[in-house]
C-alpha cells in the first residue's frame, strides 16, 4: 500500500484523558489574573453605559432615539437582528454538526452555546426597549385579560416572540443538559465545601452510571432533533418581519435562507473571535486547535459566499423584475447616501472571507481575528443597510428622509457588547468552556486486555474534516 | 451490523463493471424511440404541449444528471468517506450531461412556443418585457444556457476522469485535485443552475420573478439526485453487484439525507409561498394563484401531501430506512413527486383550464428516462463498480454508526 492519507488528530496526541479534567478545570481551580479583571471592568462599564443610555431614553421619552419618520428602526433593531444571529452559530455545532457526525464540534460546542444564550440575552433587550414602555412588555404575550384585547397573530411580530423565547429556551435547556456530566467532574475536583455545595447542586446528582449515561445521550439527541428546525426557524421569522411588508428592499423571498446563510455567517465569526482570545488566554490550544479554526473558517467562507449569492440575486432579480421601485432601491443602496454601508457590508462580508481559500490563511491566528472582526462588522452593516436603505426612500419622493443614530443610540449598542462580553467572561470563570465528557469521545482511548497487564492504546488519528 | 470487517485494503475484493443485460438496454431504447414518436406526433397536433412536455423532460433529466457533479463535488469538498463506495452512481448519472447538451437544442428548437420574450411583437406591446430585453433574447439565452452545460459537462468529465485513474493508479493526487475541481465547480454551479432555471423555468412567465426561485430549483435537484442514486444503489445492492462494499449503514445515509433535504425543499417552498402570499402584491401572486386556485387547486395541495408530508413521515423513523425495499419505494415516490413539481412549475402556463395528462406527457418524458438510463447502464458496464483504489475506500468499507 503506498497510499497513506494523513490526518490531523483532533486533539493534539500529547494531551492524555487525565489532561483534560485538569487543563479545562483549571481556570476555575485559581483565582482571575488581574487582565480578567481589567476586561470584565470594561465590559461592565459599557453595559453600565448602556444602562444610562436606556434609563435616559424611558425617562425622557423616545424621541432622544434618532429615529423618526421616516426611518422608525434603525441601530436597535440592527442590534436585535445582529445579535440573534450571532447566537445562530452555536446552536448550529451543537445541533447540526451534531448529526452530522462533524466531531470537531466537540471542542467548541459549550463555548458556542454560551455564546447563543449570551447572544439572545442582548438581542432580547432591543425589542423590548423599542417598545417605548417596557412596562407594558407583558402585552406581548397573549393571555386572556379583563380588556379582552388580543395580540396581533398575523404580525410576524408577535411569531418573533414565540421563535425566540423557544429558541432561549431549548438553547437553555440543551446547554445546561451538555453541562450535567462536566459540573459533576468539577463538583468531584473541588476542594472548598461550597464550591461543592454549589457545583453539587447543579449537577443534579450526577454519578457517571451507565443508566444515566443512557438517558443523557437519548436527551441529547431528542434536544439535538429539536433545535435543529429552530438553526432555521428562528431567523426566517426575523426576516419575516421585513419580507411580509411591501417595502422594496424587504419584500424578497430569498430572504429566509438569506438571513439564516448570514446568521450562521456571523455566528461562526464571533465563535471564532471569542476562541482566538479563550484558547490563548486558557491555555487550551491542544484541545481547540488550528485543525478546529480552519474548520470554522471554512464555513465562514461558505456562508459568505452564500451571503453574496443572495446579495447578487437580489440584486438581479430587482434589475430583471423591471419594477422601478425596486430598481431604485437597489441602485440607491449601491450608490445613494447610504453606499458607504453597502460598501462596508459587500466588502467585509464578501471579499474578505476569500482569503480563507489559502490553508495557510485558514490557519493563521492573527489573520482570522482580523478577518472574524470585519465579518462582524459586516453583517453589523448588512442589517443597517437592509433596515435603513429601504426606508428612508421609498416609493414617495415627498416622505423620504435621512436616519443619524444619537449619542442614546451608539450608547446602547456599545451597552450591548458590554452586556454580552460580561456574560461571556463570568462564563469563562464559572463553567468549563470545553465539553470535557464530549471530547473525551474523540480521543479514542480504549484498553485492549494484553495477558494479565493492561496496555493503553492511544488513537490519535481522528476525523478529516471538510 | 453484519458487514464484514477488512484490516487492510488488499483484503478487498476485486471489482468489475456492471454486466448490463441485453434485454435492459433493448427496453431502454424502446422508451426513447416511444419518446421520439411520441414527440414528433404531437408536435402536429398540439406543439405548445409537445415543447411544454420537451422542457418539463429536458429540465428534470438534465438536473438529475448535473445533481450527480454536485453530489460528487459535495463528497470531495467535504472529505466525506461513506459515500466513496457509492461514488460510481453520482459518477454514472453525469453520464448523461453530452446527451443533455445535444437535447438542449429541442428546447432551442421550440423557444418561440415556450417563451412568449422570444417573440419580437409580444416584447414591443409589453412594458415589462420591454424592461428585461436585455437579458430575455434568443441569443443571449442560447450563449448562457449552452455556457452552462459545456461547464458543467466539463467539470463532470474531469471529475469522474480523475475518478476512473485512480482505479489504476490508486494516487491521492488526483483525490486533492478533484477536492479542488469540486471548489470550483460548486462556485460556478450556485450561478449557473440559478440562471439556468430562471431562464428555463422562471421565464415561462417572464413578468413574473422570485429571488428564491433558484434555490428552489436547486433543492429540488439534490432532493430528486439523491433518490435517484438511492434508486440505482438499491437495485444493485440487492442483486449483490457490490459485494461487501456496501452494507445497509450506507443506504441508511442516504436516507437520512433524502429526509434532510425533502424538508429542506419544504422549507424552500414555503418561504417562497409564504412571503408572496402575505404581501399579495398581484405582480407575483399571478403565477402562484394561476397554480393554486380554481383547476390546478388540487395539483398544489396534492404537491404538498406528496413531496412533503408523505416521504417525512415514511422517513422520520429510524430503522426503515435500513431497509432496501423500503427505501427503494420511497425513492422512487421522491422521484415521481419531483416530476409533479417540475409539472405544477411547467404545465400551468400552457394549460390554464386545469392539469393534463395523456400521451404526450407519459410518452416524452419516458423518452428522456430511455436516453438516461442508457447513458447511465452504458457507463456503469465500462467501468469497475467500485472505485476500489481510492486513498480512503477502507473508510468507506468499514463506515458503521
Amino acid at each position: 500500500m503506498e497510499t497513506v492519507w494523513k490526518k490531523e488528530p483532533l486533539i493534539h496526541p500529547r494531551k492524555k484523558l487525565t489532561d483534560v479534567d485538569r487543563d479545562i478545570c483549571a481556570p476555575m481551580e485559581s483565582r482571575p489574573s488581574w487582565r480578567w479583571y481589567a476586561c470584565l471592568a470594561v465590559a461592565v462599564s459599557c453595559a453600565l453605559v448602556g444602562a444610562a443610555c436606556v434609563g435616559y431614553q424611558l425617562h425622557t421619552g423616545f424621541g432622544v432615539w434618532g429615529i423618526s419618520y421616516p426611518v422608525g428602526w434603525a441601530v436597535d433593531i440592527t442590534n436585535f437582528v445582529f445579535w440573534i444571529g450571532i447566537g445562530h452559530a452555536g446552536t448550529l455545532i451543537s445541533a447540526i454538526l451534531h448529526l452530522f457526525r462533524q466531531r470537531w464540534r466537540t471542542s467548541i460546542n459549550r463555548s458556542a452555546e454560551a455564546m447563543t444564550i449570551f447572544a439572545v440575552m442582548t438581542a432580547g433587550i432591543f425589542p423590548l426597549i423599542h417598545t417605548g414602555r417596557p412596562w407594558y412588555d407583558f402585552w406581548l404575550l397573549p393571555y386572556p385579560n379583563e380588556r379582552g384585547l388580543w395580540v396581533n397573530f398575523r404580525s410576524p411580530l408577535l411569531w418573533d416572540v414565540f421563535a425566540v423565547s423557544t429558541y432561549f429556551t431549548i438553547s437553555l435547556v440543551f446547554w445546561y443538559l451538555g453541562l450535567v456530566p462536566d459540573l459533576a467532574t468539577v463538583r468531584d475536583r473541588a476542594k472548598t465545601k461550597i464550591k461543592k455545595f454549589i457545583y453539587g447542586f447543579l449537577a443534579l446528582g450526577w454519578n457517571g452510571s451507565e443508566r444515566g449515561w443512557k438517558h443523557y445521550e437519548l436527551a441529547h439527541l431528542i434536544l439535538a432533533g429539536i433545535s435543529t428546525p429552530l438553526v432555521l426557524s428562528v431567523h426566517s421569522i426575523v426576516s419575516f418581519d421585513f419580507a411580509v411588508s411591501l417595502l422594496p428592499g424587504w419584500h424578497t423571498t430569498i430572504f429566509p435562507p438569506y438571513f439564516v446563510a448570514g446568521a450562521i455567517f456571523s455566528g461562526f465569526a464571533m465563535v471564532v473571535t471569542l476562541l482566538v482570545i479563550v484558547r490563548k488566554v486558557f491555555g487550551l490550544e491542544d484541545y481547540i486547535t488550528l485543525q478546529h479554526m480552519d474548520n470554522m473558517n471554512k464555513i465562514i467562507l461558505v456562508t459568505g459566499m452564500m451571503v453574496g449569492y443572495a446579495y447578487g440575486m437580489e440584486m438581479f432579480t430587482a434589475w430583471y423584475s423591471g419594477n422601478e421601485f425596486e430598481r431604485f432601491t437597489f441602485m440607491n443602496r449601491a450608490l445613494g447616501p447610504y453606499a458607504w454601508a453597502y460598501w462596508i457590508m459587500v466588502s467585509c462580508n464578501v471579499l474578505v472571507p476569500q482569503i480563507f481559500w489559502s490553508k495557510k490563511l485558514r490557519r493563521s491566528i492573527p489573520v482570522m481575528f482580523v478577518a472574524s472582526l470585519f465579518v462582524n462588522v459586516g453583517m453589523w452593516f448588512e442589517r443597517f443597510t437592509i433596515i435603513v436603505t429601504s426606508l428612508h426612500r421609498d416609493y414617495l419622493p415627498s416622505s423620504w428622509g435621512m436616519y443619524k443614530p444619537s449619542f442614546v443610540e451608539v450608547g446602547v449598542t456599545i451597552g450591548s457588547f458590554g452586556f454580552f462580553f460580561m456574560w461571556f467572561l463570568l462564563f469563562c470563570r464559572g463553567l468549563p468552556t470545553i465539553a470535557m465528557s464530549e471530547v473525551k469521545s474523540t480521543m479514542h482511548t480504549f484498553l485492549k486486555p494484553f495477558g494479565k497487564k493492561k496496555v493503553k492504546v492511544v488513537e490519535t488519528g481522528e476525523e478529516y474534516v471538510f | 451490523m453484519s458487514a464484514t470487517h477488512f484490516e487492510t485494503a488488499d483484503q478487498l475484493p476485486a471489482v468489475r463493471p456492471l454486466t448490463v443485460r441485453g434485454g435492459f438496454r433493448l427496453f431502454c431504447i424502446a422508451l426513447a424511440v416511444i419518446g421520439g414518436v411520441t414527440f414528433f406526433a404531437s408536435l402536429k397536433a398540439n406543439p405548445e404541449r409537445a415543447f411544454a412536455n420537451y422542457l418539463l423532460g429536458f429540465f428534470y433529466w438534465t438536473s438529475l444528471s448535473l445533481s450527480g457533479v454536485f453530489f460528487l463535488a459535495l463528497q470531495y469538498i467535504t472529505g466525506s468517506t461513506w459515500s466513496i463506495t457509492l461514488r460510481r452512481i453520482p459518477e454514472a448519472l453525469v453520464a448523461f450531461l453530452p446527451v443533455a447538451v445535444v437535447l438542449f437544442f429541442g428546447v432551442l428548437a421550440g423557444s418561440h412556443h415556450l417563451y412568449e420574450w422570444a417573440h419580437p411583437q409580444a416584447m414591443d406591446v409589453h412594458g415589462i418585457l420591454q424592461k428585461k430585453a436585455a437579458y430575455l433574447n434568443l441569443p443571449f439565452f442560447t450563449f448562457r444556457n449552452l455556457s452552462c452545460l459545456l461547464i458543467w459537462l466539463v467539470f463532470g468529465w474531469l471529475l469522474v476522469r480523475n475518478s476512473i485513474r485512480q482505479d489504476e493508479t490508486g494516487a491521492v493526487s488526483l483525490t486533492k485535485r478533484n477536492t479542488k475541481l469540486a471548489a470550483a465547480f460548486l462556485l460556478i454551479f450556485a450561478l449557473t443552475y440559478t440562471f439556468f432555471s430562471v431562464d428555463l423555468l422562471m421565464s415561462l412567465e417572464a413578468e413574473w420573478y422570485s429571488t428564491i426561485f433558484g434555490v428552489y430549483c436547486f433543492a429540488g435537484l439534490f432532493l430528486s439526485g439523491i433518490a435517484m442514486i438511492t434508486v440505482i444503489a438499491v437495485i444493485l445492492y440487492r442483486r449483490k453487484k457490490f459485494g461487501p462494499y456496501v452494507h445497509p449503514d450506507h443506504l441508511y445515509d442516504l436516507g437520512k439525507l433524502m429526509l434532510a433535504f425533502t424538508v429542506f425543499w419544504a422549507y424552500i417552498a414555503f418561504s417562497q409561498f409564504m412571503l408572496i402570499w402575505y404581501a399579495d402584491l398581484p405582480e407575483e401572486t399571478f403565477y402562484l394563484s394561476k397554480r393554486m386556485i380554481g383547476p390546478w387547486q388540487p395539483m398544489a395541495w396534492a404537491l404538498l401531501i406528496v413531496k412533503f408530508i408523505i416521504p417525512f413521515c415514511l422517513l422520520l423513523p429510524q430503522g426503515v430506512k435500513r431497509q432496501g425495499g423500503y427505501l427503494f419505494g420511497i425513492a422512487c415516490w421522491v422521484l415521481a413527486a419531483h416530476y409533479l413539481d417540475c409539472y405544477w412549475l411547467v404545465i400551468p402556463r400552457f394549460a390554464e383550464r386545469g392539469p393534463i395528462f395523456g400521451m404526450p406527457e407519459i410518452g416524452i418524458f419516458v423518452g428522456f428516462a430511455g436516453l438516461f438510463g442508457l447513458a447511465v447502464s452504458t457507463f456503469l458496464g465500462r467501468v469497475p463498480i467500485v472505485p476500489r483504489r481510492d486513498p480512503r475506500i477502507m473508510e468507506s468499507v468499514n463506515f458503521h454508526q
